[in-house]
């Protein structure tokens, strides 16, 4: 799936840590992150790409499945993308910090908030289950989801402690990171067990 | 401290279709329907304050001087009320409509954003029809009107039209000839934004203030148009001015032969200022008789000559107004 991420530039040295944080648990979420906010877990969009859809006259944002908004600093830039998430009817998060005026913007749709636009104050610690939430609007079953949201306690050996530390090291992956990613591929190679899951849905 | 909201001003003069599937008010037809065609779109609300001003419905006859004129005046009148304004129109007259605002609302210091619907009100259900609906998606008003208020909260503050994801220029647009969501365009320095996530800014848009605004609403639009061809003769000729008209426009690609037919035939019209419009650069210099524009659009050529003979009767001025900048109009080389 696929999300644009925006971050508004004012004050941007108090908010930029927050919009990292966002952007890293949006991809650990599975998902792929187009913004304009510098970060390495941004997938940049080819000119090539951009000039291919300008020449179509539509917006950038029909080819993303959904949007998120940090909305703690004002700009009209959030007014103006809610009004295409709306329009476009985008699975949206609106997440925003103590003091943001976002509610009262909202508040001038004069009309519930529609369901596939989450708002939500948020601290670092609970974004986690915040995005785990959100990824259920794009209709992935959290049965089979993506999100790494289960605690699972391993115990390992020295030796594969120590290959993890070296496979690990110097890189952006964490050691958890790389297991998830390992037992990933396993399960997209898995044909008796993608049966498995298409029989079992049927059952239900 | 909380931000205050932008106050929009929406002038309309048709070009509201909201989309084929819409149900109820699908546009405004009458003043009467301005409420339930709103409510069909209240994510617009979130972006600003948006006072609508009615002038012409769908069904109206195609707008004309008289409706730019009002709208330029309304404008004119809140433009220390609003932050900017933006103008559904009618899109067969939109052109026209923009360029003649532009050089109407002299040194403008707030947006003023045309755009509308590609989708007429009676469309036909036809198989191609649908076919080209389901293939272009955002012909209707919605996503234009998104974009436009948009660039009328933000700027840039000059006449502009906005459909697709291009921000073009008034008086340099000129319709495209295939069917686009992009129906207007303009040379590259009269892009004033394109839209990728957001609102994109052009360089180019971001013009210095050049003084004070003035509202100067005064057209002459007693004003012959003639497309000139080869085959076309001196009879041809005199039926135009036999209209007494106070300025004539020839489009033409022959230039010398044009030329040469006027000089010969009518020397007694002398006084009626006349335009040669065309859209080769290698074009004769401007006679004392003849002005030859070869460096704006066709639309802001007729524009702006009846705005010039609105505002003076002096021949020489007119032709004078005719070759200078009035509004960013001029085409640079190379464009």
């Amino acid at each position: 799936m696929k999300v644009y991420f925006f971050g508004p530039k004012t004050e941007i040295e108090n908010y930029n840590r927050s919009y990292e944080q966002i952007i890293e648990q949006l991809t650990k979420a599975g998902l792929k992150i187009f913004s304009k906010t510098e970060s390495a877990f941004v997938t940049p969009l080819s000119e090539d790409k951009i000039t291919e859809i300008q020449a179509t006259g539509e917006s950038v944002l029909h080819h993303v499945d959904g949007i998120v908004i940090e909305a703690t600093a004002p700009d009209s830039e959030i007014g103006y993308l809610l009004a295409h998430a709306i329009l476009q009817k985008k699975p949206t998060l609106c997440l925003y910090q103590k003091g943001a005026q976002i509610k009262k913007t909202l508040s001038h749709l004069g009309q519930k908030i529609p369901s596939f636009i989450i708002v939500k104050p948020y601290q670092k610690n609970d974004l986690e289950s915040i995005i785990v939430d959100y990824v259920k609007l794009f209709g992935i079953d959290p049965e089979y989801s993506d999100v790494p949201n289960i605690k699972f306690t391993l115990r390992i050996s020295q030796k594969i402690s120590h290959y993890l530390h070296w496979k690990t090291h110097n890189t952006k992956n964490t050691k958890a990171d790389f297991l998830r990613g390992m037992i990933q591929d396993i399960i997209e190679k898995d044909e008796k067990y993608k049966k498995y899951i298409v029989q079992s849905k049927g059952k239900k | 401290m909380p931000t205050p909201r932008k106050k929009i001003g929406l002038i309309i003069l048709g070009g509201t279709v909201l989309s084929e599937e819409s149900s109820g008010k699908n546009a405004v037809i009458s003043k009467n329907d301005i409420k339930p065609w709103l409510s069909n779109m209240p994510e617009i609300n979130i972006m600003a304050d948006i006072e609508p001003v009615f002038i012409l419905g769908e069904k109206d006859k195609e707008p004309n001087l008289i409706h730019w004129k009002k709208m330029g005046e309304i404008i004119a009148d809140k433009i220390d009320e609003f932050d900017g304004f933006v103008v559904t129109h009618h899109v067969h007259s939109l052109l026209q409509a923009s360029c003649a605002l532009s050089f109407m609302l002299q040194n403008l210091s707030k947006p003023v954003v045309f755009t509308g619907s590609q989708i007429p009100l009676t469309i036909s259900k036809v198989k191609t029809s649908k076919k080209i609906l389901k293939k272009y998606k955002g012909l209707g008003i919605k996503a234009n009107l998104i974009n436009a208020l948009q660039i009328a909260i933000q700027g840039p503050s000059e006449v502009s039209i906005m459909f697709g994801n291009k921000l073009v220029r008034a008086n340099q647009a000129h319709i495209t000839k295939s069917l686009s969501l992009n129906l207007f365009n303009a040379p590259s320095k009269a892009t004033l934004a394109t839209i990728d996530f957001g609102i994109k800014i052009s360089e180019s848009a971001r013009q210095e203030n050049k003084g004070t605004f003035k509202l100067e609403a005064l057209f002459n639009d007693n004003v012959s148009v003639a497309n000139f061809y080869t085959d076309q003769n001196a009879e041809f000729l005199k039926w135009v001015f036999s209209k007494k008209p106070s300025g004539v426009i020839i489009q033409s690609h022959d230039i010398d032969s044009t030329i040469e037919l006027l000089n010969k035939s009518f020397p007694k019209y002398s006084n009626i200022p006349i335009l040669i419009h065309t859209e080769s650069h290698l074009s004769p210099n401007t006679t004392k008789q003849i002005t030859v524009i070869s460096n704006m659009t066709f639309e802001a050529t007729v524009m702006k000559f009846k705005w010039a003979l609105g505002q003076t009767k002096d021949k020489k001025q007119i032709a004078k107004l005719m070759k200078e900048n009035a509004a960013l109009e001029i085409i640079e080389e190379g464009e």
